[in-house]
């Protein structure tokens, strides 16, 4: 009858035990980690003190040269089937990139440069996933790896390459300005979520970009 | 078929004096007595050749039509005018800010200066233009009107920067490729006025700075969540133990007293 006892409690014990552990593992927030590849984003785009991020008004002309490179229209991304649309998007208020809701759409930075153009880091950033919609294919920017090939149609048709050759986590709210540099050498940026997930507020804790080099 | 004409380069100069149409123009070739001789053929032979050849001078002032390039930078030009005159009129019933509200109107009025000029020259060239704007442009501006707020006049700049963009493209093409005069005026014409609206637009978008973020994930479902479901099941197996472990004292406690 004793030993009956003691079993008991040692259940109640244990019990408690994993009760606690359960949920000290449940409380432990969710990660989408990506892991940094390459050089990071302020060295790759250049020191801040050649970045112009209030700019872009002060040059709206295009130069009489070479013609003005469409809005583009479509991303293809690595390991992702069909490209995907965007659209072009602006800035709230307290500073958050405004994008489509679904993230298989992706929004383009319209005051940025644009992809394809001569200079200037041209944005394109997305929802990695949704409460309402589930994941989309800027999943992919957590396992791209330094080579893999990005491609963005413009409206005209055209196709412009690009090469990854970076990837930086940021944590939120820290994207350098010079990201949104519409001067400097040519690069397209590809931004999205990942870090840890707070389950109770439905955030990533950061930011994670894709810096790549144009294709000859 | 005077449309596959003029599509050869360098036949546009010709196309506003008919009547003065060069020797090198095709089809005027079939009736130009400096052809080689045709000796062996008879009258009648040549007969079809003649009804030809005055089917191609009575067809000559469609000579005046313009190239492909025109037709579509015409056509596309036209939507992109309906689209933003749409875009401006939503603006001023819809906007926050004064700023947007005014670009509105007077994107309003120079797109429908633009494009009366333009339905005008389309009519005299007999080109038809589209009576509605794309339904990527339709979509884009319903896009922007299910915003409010301050997210409507940021989501707004950022539609028509796109539009005016894509416009400034097409008709910096159009003046590079175009073929009509008239249709290469209108485009001169608009490039500046289009040029800045890009620049108001630039200016406008400014005012909000550069992102310092971008919110990009609600789900959840590209975190990794093993930690999460081992804390449920062990928090399951603990409760069962718990329970199975209360149960037991409670009972024994009850048949000893």
């Amino acid at each position: 009858m004793r030993s009956a006892r003691v079993q008991h409690l040692v259940l109640v014990g244990a019990g408690v035990v994993l009760v606690g552990s359960g949920v000290a593992l449940v409380r432990t927030p969710p990660r989408a980690d990506a892991p940094d590849i390459g050089p990071p984003v302020a060295a790759a785009v250049g020191s801040p003190s050649a970045a112009a991020p209030t700019g872009p008004a002060d040059a709206p002309t295009p130069p009489a040269g070479p013609l003005a490179v469409p809005p583009p229209v479509t991303v293809s991304l690595p390991r992702t089937p069909g490209p995907v649309p965007l659209v072009p998007v602006g800035v709230l208020g307290a500073g958050a990139l405004q994008l489509p809701e679904r993230p298989t759409v992706l929004g383009w930075y319209a005051a940025g440069a644009v992809p394809g153009g001569p200079a200037g880091t041209a944005v394109i950033a997305g929802h990695v996933d949704s409460a309402r919609y589930g994941s989309g294919p800027l999943r992919r920017l957590l396992d791209v790896q330094q080579g893999d090939i990005v491609e963005v149609t413009d409206a005209g048709g055209a196709v412009h390459r690009y090469a990854v050759a970076s990837r930086t986590s940021i944590a939120k709210p820290g994207l350098p300005p010079e990201l949104f540099r519409v001067d400097g050498p040519a690069r397209l940026a590809l931004i999205t979520c990942g870090g840890a997930f707070d389950r109770r507020t439905g955030n990533y804790a950061d930011n994670v970009v894709v810096l790549a080099d144009p294709v000859p | 078929m005077a449309f596959r004409l003029m599509a050869e380069p360098g036949l546009a100069e010709y196309s506003e004096a008919v009547s003065g149409v060069p020797d090198d123009v095709p089809g005027r070739l079939l009736l130009t007595p400096s052809e080689p001789p045709m000796h062996r053929m008879s009258r009648l032979v040549l007969l079809p050749a003649a009804v030809l050849g005055a089917v191609v001078l009575t067809a000559a002032p469609a000579l005046a039509a313009p190239s492909g390039q025109d037709v579509t930078w015409m056509q596309s030009i036209h939507q992109g005018n309906l689209a933003e005159i749409a875009a401006g009129n939503a603006a001023q019933r819809s906007a926050t800010t004064t700023d947007v509200k005014q670009l509105g109107a007077e994107f309003v009025q120079q797109h429908t200066q633009l494009d009366s000029a333009l339905t005008q020259a389309a009519q005299q060239l007999g080109v038809q233009l589209p009576g509605s704007p794309t339904p990527a442009q339709q979509q884009g501006l319903a896009a922007v009107q299910r915003n409010t707020g301050q997210a409507y006049d940021s989501a707004w700049i950022a539609e028509e920067l796109g539009g005016h963009e894509t416009a400034v493209a097409i008709t910096q093409q159009e003046l590079q490729s175009g073929s009509d005069a008239t249709v290469r005026g209108l485009a001169g014409t608009a490039l500046p006025v289009i040029e800045h609206h890009v620049a108001q637009l630039r200016t406008a978008a400014q005012k909000y700075g550069v992102p310092t973020s971008v919110p990009a994930g609600s789900g959840g479902q590209a975190a990794d969540d093993e930690l999460g479901t081992l804390g449920w099941a062990l928090t399951g197996v603990g409760a069962l133990a718990l329970v199975a472990g209360t149960v037991g004292l409670a009972r024994r406690r009850a048949t000893t007293a």
